[in-house]
């Protein structure tokens, strides 16, 4: 079977075909949905300034590890783990005034709360990816003083947390942190999502 | 990143010429993904998307683009989901959580698929469904027109032995089911 017939083969068990009659945006809905959709204003979300001014730098000997395990009883169907490792790159070299435009270069960036907690690993459950990576768990190995670099005394089981890395190193400096709603709302705001 | 941008009195404009081109190919693409409940939702949010990163927006690449924008909300949705549902169970919630497959149109088909990686299948899918190109389908995944290349093509060859497999153990239990048959 040649590339033409696979595709084709393929195509014909498409369940919506590219001919299939979907919502027209010319229909009421999608006036108001469009109309909804441009009423929502782009604005710059109020972060908790106190933030950036926690630490000096970021971790420089974090690693990172996502892996998509069976921890939980995640589904099969679930991508392949995204791996990524740290070797004390630093994502950020020194701290810089917390923005939006620059939360939006960073990658991954997710929230997820902790499920299990070691002296040096954390194990987050992710709920929602922003950008970077779809796993469902996500393995952050950490050093002590670590957690005031993210804002918070320390970690604890069910607490949700907002991650951007860079380089597979976890950023601090107000670029991770506790999920409030304004922050996750920078986030919305930096990533779209 | 448009967080900071001015103000500007043809944003309106192009978004409705955006959306009005993304519309309607988002939506198939979400229905081919999710269970029918989500659909609006996810569209909603993908539009939402496109409104707010009106900026970021690739004008050679805006489908897969947009495609990709989907992928990441269809993403967060089986994760919310699947968690929910554990809840009914995890047939249920794998259920409700995979792509839409007519099993009826082409059993063979989907039974080779079905063996492939979740990643090879979606590539697939990509390739043969929305009919994107390899350089439009790495807009979507993220990655190197390259790797996108490579990896199409490797998912490609192993479909295509995965179909000669079921089409030689299809043939051998039909010989099996008439040989008892004709011995009954």
């Amino acid at each position: 079977m040649n590339d033409d017939d696979l595709r084709n083969r393929l195509a014909a068990s498409n369940p919506i075909p590219p001919t299939e009659t979907v919502d027209p945006i010319t229909s009421d809905r999608a006036r108001e949905l469009m109309e909804d959709i441009m009423s929502t204003e782009k604005t710059q979300p109020r972060i908790d300034q106190r933030r950036t001014r926690l630490v000096g730098a970021v971790a420089a000997t974090l690693a990172v590890v996502i892996g998509a395990a069976a921890l939980f009883g995640s589904l099969g169907s679930e991508p392949a783990p995204l791996v990524l490792t740290a070797n004390g790159d630093d994502a950020i070299a020194t701290c810089l005034q917390f923005d939006v435009d620059l939360l939006a270069d960073m990658s991954p960036a997710f929230a997820g709360t902790v499920a299990e907690l070691t002296d040096s690993i954390v194990t987050l459950e992710v709920d929602r990816w922003f950008t970077g990576g779809d796993a469902e768990i996500v393995e952050i190995r950490y050093t002590p003083g670590f957690e005031a670099l993210i804002g918070t005394p320390s970690f604890e089981v069910g607490q949700r947390y907002l991650i951007t890395a860079a380089n597979g190193v976890v950023n601090g400096c107000g670029y991770s942190g506790p999920a409030t709603p304004e922050y996750e709302a920078a986030f919305e705001a930096a990533f779209g999502a | 990143m448009n967080a900071h941008a001015p103000y500007d009195p043809t944003r309106r404009d192009r978004f409705e010429s955006l959306a009005s081109d993304m519309y309607e190919p988002i939506q198939r693409y979400v229905r081919r993904r999710v269970d029918p409940d989500a659909v609006d939702d996810i569209v909603s949010e993908v539009m939402l998307t496109l409104w707010r990163r009106l900026d970021d927006v690739p004008p050679n690449a805006r489908l897969p683009w947009a495609y990709g924008v989907a992928r990441r909300h269809i993403g967060n949705h089986r994760r919310a989901s699947a968690r929910h549902l554990r809840l009914v169970g995890r047939a249920e919630a794998e259920r409700r959580t995979q792509p839409v497959f007519d099993h009826t149109l082409d059993p063979e088909l989907h039974s080779a698929l079905e063996s492939l990686s979740v990643a090879d299948q979606e590539l697939l899918r990509l390739w043969a469904w929305e009919q994107l190109e390899p350089a439009e389908i790495a807009v979507v995944l993220g990655l190197t027109a390259n790797a996108t290349a490579i990896r199409l093509h490797r998912a490609k060859k192993k479909l295509g032995e995965n179909l000669e497999v079921v089409r030689k153990n299809e043939a051998s239990s039909g010989h099996s089911h008439r040989d008892k048959e004709e011995r009954s």
